[in-house]
């Protein structure tokens, strides 16, 4: 009884007052959120308008770390105590956080050229960002490649489980590495704080990230929960 | 001494109950695919049984211990891929501290004895599966796990068999079978 | 289960030797096409060594584990008593010994063709010796988690080369401060550390694998 908040019929209940909600609430903090972004928010004093895609690269980033982080706890799920439904959650949230991660090396490539003349550089979190998106695609080939994706499902939550271990060394290692080639590396924000008139932008635009998350989490877990149904019952007839 | 209960594996079997005592063979009687070997597997624990289920002596198993009191020979014979004879013999002496002494008389009552210095891929099938069933005689467990154990065995093959399963009775030991093929006076479930 | 592990790799040396002609033919290419520059040449030479060296360890091993387990070796390991994590640390041992030593004698032997000194030779011995239990550990585990799939080698590099990343950092930093003429001892237990770190992350995640493997 210890998860029978985890149960596909709670998960449909609650998705089904949700889903609407988030898809709203999405498109309303993505429509405030640019408006601000590229027209009401200052040009930043250095890097002119340029900066502007900050606010879709900043909460790229996070949304990507944010799914890594959820992606594990759902493979720890999945390979402590084996909870089916863990199973499908985890692999709804992988491609979307290997979304994220395209797009936020993508922006970040883009925001590199004007400001550091090339669009890329072997910066620590350049490198780390890189490495998360080679474990997601691991990940995914690991459960890919398996007949049975009960199995895949198991083996690849194991190597997410590593992966979130082995994350931390290897920012460390890398930023270990760079102190030999490049002693400065570029920060991106100098001063501790923002002025008011970013955050507002980068806080609705990060909203946006989340609530479009929730909204693509819940397309991919319904589907393939319906899926699964669906072999059940090929199964039985 | 050995208990089954409620044993499930879905799709193949659900709430499976039965138990052997001593001096019983037990026949696991189906078709192909039916699920044999799988059944086979989770009590020998190479599957993760669910908690629960299996009971040895009358108690509930801890996996480690009771592996000890089991000999298991699946489909796949447990013969290293680039071993002589020879070699295969000093690989079990490491692996299960047995004498050589023993497995080479062993070697001797399965008629694989004269074959030393071949590799055991490149043995016959039967004599494959005679080698491999050569450990009936030297690993002394109490509990014998065998999946189709016939299979390529020749009618002289068969005869040391039925002979070793026979001694087995006699000295208290449990065998659970796995077959396709009916045997009328061995008590047998079907999946 | 140490003599165990240790008689069935020396059963498998008749596969070591494509393991090891590989290994130098890769090498002996990689200089080829690198050119006759020296200082280029001793500026790559330790990376493509550890490359290579990583992605030989990464090939031979699935292959050697998947044969022992269509065997029905697996089988029995798991009905052994000792633990899987005795096994899994034997398995390192045994492959250090029979591919991890003669890779990093291979490589020794191998380096005037990156016209490497002497000093740069050693420590690239030094590093590659530490660096091989975890990368044997790492190959062990990647292979109980593909054993069941068609991928082999090339699903296993996919998966686990990331995970590699802070050896060739470390061991690559140090071959870096050799060459400068500073002092490489940070980054030698820098390596030391992360090695063992991944031994033993490697060998938990595989005691847990190794029964998974065994499923089928």
């Amino acid at each position: 009884m210890k998860f029978t908040l985890a149960k596909p019929r709670y998960f449909l209940k609650v998705t089904n007052f949700l889903f609407p909600i988030a898809l709203v609430l999405g498109a309303l903090c993505f429509a405030a959120g640019l408006y601000s972004a590229l027209i009401t928010s200052p040009p930043d004093y250095q890097q002119g308008d340029a900066m502007r895609i900050m606010y879709i690269h900043v909460p790229a980033s996070w949304m990507a770390l944010f799914c890594y982080g959820i992606l594990a706890v759902f493979s720890l799920f999945v390979v402590v105590w084996r909870h089916p439904f863990a199973e499908i959650l985890a692999i709804s949230v992988a491609p979307i956080g290997a979304l994220f991660t395209v797009l936020s090396l993508v922006t970040g490539s883009l925001w590199g050229k004007p400001m550091w003349g090339t669009y890329w550089v072997w910066d620590a979190r350049l490198t780390s960002v890189l490495v998360l998106l080679f474990l997601y695609g691991g990940y995914w080939a690991l459960y890919k490649a398996y007949a049975h994706s009960a199995q895949g499902i198991r083996a690849a939550s194991l190597l997410a489980i590593i992966g979130v271990i082995n994350l931390p060394i290897i920012k460390g290692s890398v930023d270990w590495w760079n102190t030999l080639h490049q002693p400065a590396s570029l920060t991106k924000f100098g001063s501790p704080s923002i002025h008011p008139s970013m955050l507002l932008p980068l806080g609705l635009m990060t909203a946006a990230y989340g609530f479009y998350f929730l909204v693509l989490f819940i397309i991919r877990a319904r589907t393939e929960l319906n899926k699964r149904k669906l072999l059940v019952q090929e199964g039985l007839s | 001494m050995l208990d089954v209960r409620n044993i499930s594996f879905l799709p193949l079997f659900s709430n499976l109950s039965f138990s052997l005592a001593q001096r019983e063979i037990l026949l696991i009687h189906g078709t192909n695919g039916a699920g044999k070997s799988t059944l086979l597997r989770m009590i020998a624990g190479l599957i993760q049984p669910p908690p629960g289920t299996i009971f040895w002596k009358g108690k509930r198993i801890q996996l480690s211990t009771y592996q000890q009191n089991l000999l298991y020979s699946g489909h796949s014979l447990g013969l290293h891929p680039e071993a002589l004879l020879k070699d295969q013999v000093n690989l079990w002496h490491y692996h299960y501290r047995v004498e050589k002494k023993a497995i080479e008389e062993a070697l001797h009552i399965w008629g694989v004895a004269p074959l030393v210095n071949q590799k055991t891929q490149h043995l016959s099938q039967g004599q494959q599966k005679r080698l491999s069933l050569s450990r009936l005689h030297w690993l002394a467990r109490p509990l014998w796990i065998l999946d189709e154990p016939h299979t390529n065995l020749d009618s002289e093959g068969r005869k040391i068999f039925e002979d070793s399963l026979a001694h087995h009775i006699e000295n208290e030991g449990l065998i659970l079978l796995a077959s396709h093929e009916k045997r009328p006076e061995i008590r047998e479930i079907c999946l | 289960m140490i003599s165990r592990e240790l008689y069935n790799a020396y059963l498998h040396k008749g596969n070591l030797s494509s393991t090891f002609t590989f290994f130098a033919l890769a090498l002996f290419c990689a200089s080829l096409t690198l050119g006759p520059n020296e200082i280029f040449l001793r500026q790559s030479a330790p990376g493509l060594i550890w490359i290579l060296a990583i992605l030989t360890i990464f090939f031979s091993t699935p292959l050697l584990l998947k044969r022992e387990a269509q065997c029905g070796l697996l089988d029995e390991i798991l009905l052994h008593p000792s633990l899987t994590s005795t096994y899994l640390l034997s398995k390192v041992m045994a492959e250090y010994l029979f591919i991890g030593l003669p890779l990093a004698v291979m490589s020794f032997l191998l380096s005037p063709l990156f016209a490497l000194s002497s000093g740069e030779t050693l420590s690239l011995l030094l590093t590659l010796l530490i660096g091989f239990p975890a990368l044997s550990a790492l190959g062990i585990l990647g292979s109980l988690l593909t054993l069941n799939t068609q991928g082999g080698g090339l699903l296993l590099s996919l998966i686990i080369l990331p995970l590699t990343l802070p050896l060739l950092i470390f061991g690559l930093s140090v071959m870096e401060m050799t060459q400068l003429g500073l002092d490489s001892f940070p980054s030698f237990c820098l390596l030391m550390g992360s090695s063992l770190f991944l031994l033993i992350l490697s060998v938990t995640a595989g005691s847990w694998a190794l029964p998974f493997a065994a499923e089928r």
